[in-house]
């Protein structure tokens, strides 16, 4: 495997493990369209930061932040509400980011740079930040199992037995953000979120139990970007395109399989 | 007096609208309360204050001698065990099994008692997104009892139940009463099959209480004043 490749199977494998981590949140949540204002404010964040000389990826992080904030604790713990304030504000994010594109100099090429993403900019900088996040969502994960499981779970009912749902929740969030902010660079904002949903759901028929689920969410966002990535590099193919049809005929084929009943 | 729950003049404000409004009312430790009332009363906002959900305007409660509105939560959860109205069905597929819904409650003994207690060891291992509504409710109840609550606190659990897996439900809901002698306060508006165990009946009306009363007098007059 020349360098290239390698670095780039490595990227995208994190790439992959995070957004399947993410994507398990968001589909249990219930709340895809936090996931879609996510990946859009960062690009946002990102876009405009460069033309201000700021570090792009920490600027993603922290406007992948305001969806969350703006989504309020949601007192109410009604998933249809955050969905219908999130695309309003997944528009707002949208119109942010385009209105840098357009006006920042330089603003277009870097807008489609994040729009589209590449693993083949990626360098083992931006690895090392892939592997950090997904190591410290994991081991977030770990110590706050039972706390996020409940939440996961039902809301109202986590509160009742004692767990902060409003802070877990907004922790989950933040999690999500940060998945969303270390990975446009290299999957880009328009296929992030088909990184991040369809591991969860074709890992969602066979798992038993919340471990199980993201174990298996994780390995199968891991698995499929690897082999889209080492496709698109054996037939000169673009690397996030790829990666995206990958992981949906791992879907595809994961439907051939009996789930794990009930 | 023994009071388990105590509100004093309590008022509470949802999005600014006022939902409860002015509510008096005292249960002993160990008695066992029927909530009746019309849709949008103000039952669910009247459990969801007794647990510190809501934001208390004016008023005291006490509830298992904590203070409620004196936002003294912590030690609450530990005595309370809820069941709530309907649990969001966003997950079409969950991966959370019966068994791992219980330990939300608790772990080891304290589950494992909650259980046999419940009669629900054969669906342990099942997903609890394919359980039936009764089913559910079971685990959701395991689930709360495996806490040893004093007091439990269950909104409408017939709603997704048909009537034999209600009376089943309810016979359960009696007999862990029996064993235990916790506070409970049930809201139902099938006021027609109030639980044996069931000696006080209260009606809501547009945020107040509008009826506090026995079993055998609320039983007497029913039909006129729930419908
Ligand atoms: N979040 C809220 N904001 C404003 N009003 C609410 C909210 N939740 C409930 N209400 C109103 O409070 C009243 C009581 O609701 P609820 O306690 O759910 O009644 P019940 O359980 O008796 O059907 C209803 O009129 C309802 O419309
Ligand atoms: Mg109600």
């Amino acid at each position: 495997m020349d360098n290239q490749l390698l670095k780039s199977v490595i990227a995208m494998s994190l790439s992959g493990a995070g957004c399947g981590l993410a994507g398990v949140f968001i589909y249990m949540m219930g709340i895809p369209f936090i996931g879609v204002a996510i990946a859009h404010a960062s690009m946002a964040g990102a876009i405009w930061a460069q033309a201000l000389g700021l570090d792009p990826k920490i600027a993603a992080f922290i406007a992948s932040l305001f969806p969350t904030a703006m989504s309020g604790n949601n007192a109410g713990r009604q998933s249809a509400s955050v969905n219908i304030n999130m695309s309003v504000i997944f528009s707002l994010f949208t119109g942010i980011a385009f209105m840098g594109a357009g006006i920042l100099p330089g603003g277009a090429l870097r807008a489609s740079g994040y729009l589209w993403g590449s693993v083949l900019l990626a360098d083992y900088h931006d690895v090392a930040v892939l592997a950090g996040v997904f190591i410290i969502i994991s081991a977030a994960v770990i110590i706050f199992y039972e706390q996020i499981s409940a939440v996961l779970f039902n809301r109202e009912i986590a509160a009742s037995t004692g767990v902060n749902d409003s802070l877990v929740y907004r922790g989950i969030l933040v999690m999500c953000g940060a998945v969303a902010a270390v990975n446009l660079s290299v999957i880009g904002g328009l296929m992030l979120y088909s990184l991040v949903i369809i591991p969860p759901v074709a890992a969602a028929r066979f798992s038993r139990g919340l471990k199980n689920f993201l174990l298996m969410s994780a390995f199968a966002g891991a698995i499929s970007a690897a082999a889209g990535t080492i496709i698109a590099f054996g037939f000169n193919l673009p690397v996030s395109a790829t990666v995206v049809l990958s992981n949906c005929a791992f879907f595809g084929i994961s439907l051939l399989f009996p789930g794990a009943g009930d | 007096m023994d009071e388990c729950i105590d509100c004093a003049h309590v008022n509470v404000k949802l999005n600014k609208t006022p939902v409860l409004k002015d509510i008096n009312l005292k249960i002993s430790r160990g008695e066992f309360v029927c909530v009746a009332g019309r849709s949008g009363s103000g039952k669910t906002t009247l459990l969801r204050t007794l647990l510190g959900f809501n934001k208390i305007d004016s008023g005291t409660v006490k509830v298992a001698g904590c203070d409620v509105s004196g936002g003294e939560t912590a030690a609450l959860r530990k005595r309370t065990g809820y069941l709530p109205q309907s649990i969001e069905g966003n997950y079409s597929i969950s991966p959370f099994t019966a068994r791992d819904v219980i330990n939300m409650g608790a772990k080891g003994e304290k589950a494992r008692l909650a259980v046999e207690e419940l009669k629900i060891g054969d669906i342990l291992s099942r997903r609890f997104s394919t359980l039936s509504g009764g089913e559910k409710q079971k685990v959701l109840l395991a689930m709360a009892l495996s806490r040893r609550p004093g007091v439990i606190l269950l909104d409408e659990p017939n709603l997704n139940l048909d009537m034999v897996s209600y009376a089943d439900f309810i016979s359960l809901v009696e007999t862990t009463h029996k064993a235990h002698g916790q506070t409970i306060v049930l809201v139902t508006h099938l006021t027609d099959r109030l639980p044996e165990a069931c000696k006080r009946v209260i009606v809501m009306g547009s945020g107040a209480i509008t009826r506090d009363c026995g079993r055998d007098e609320f039983m007497k007059t029913a039909g006129a004043t729930v419908g």
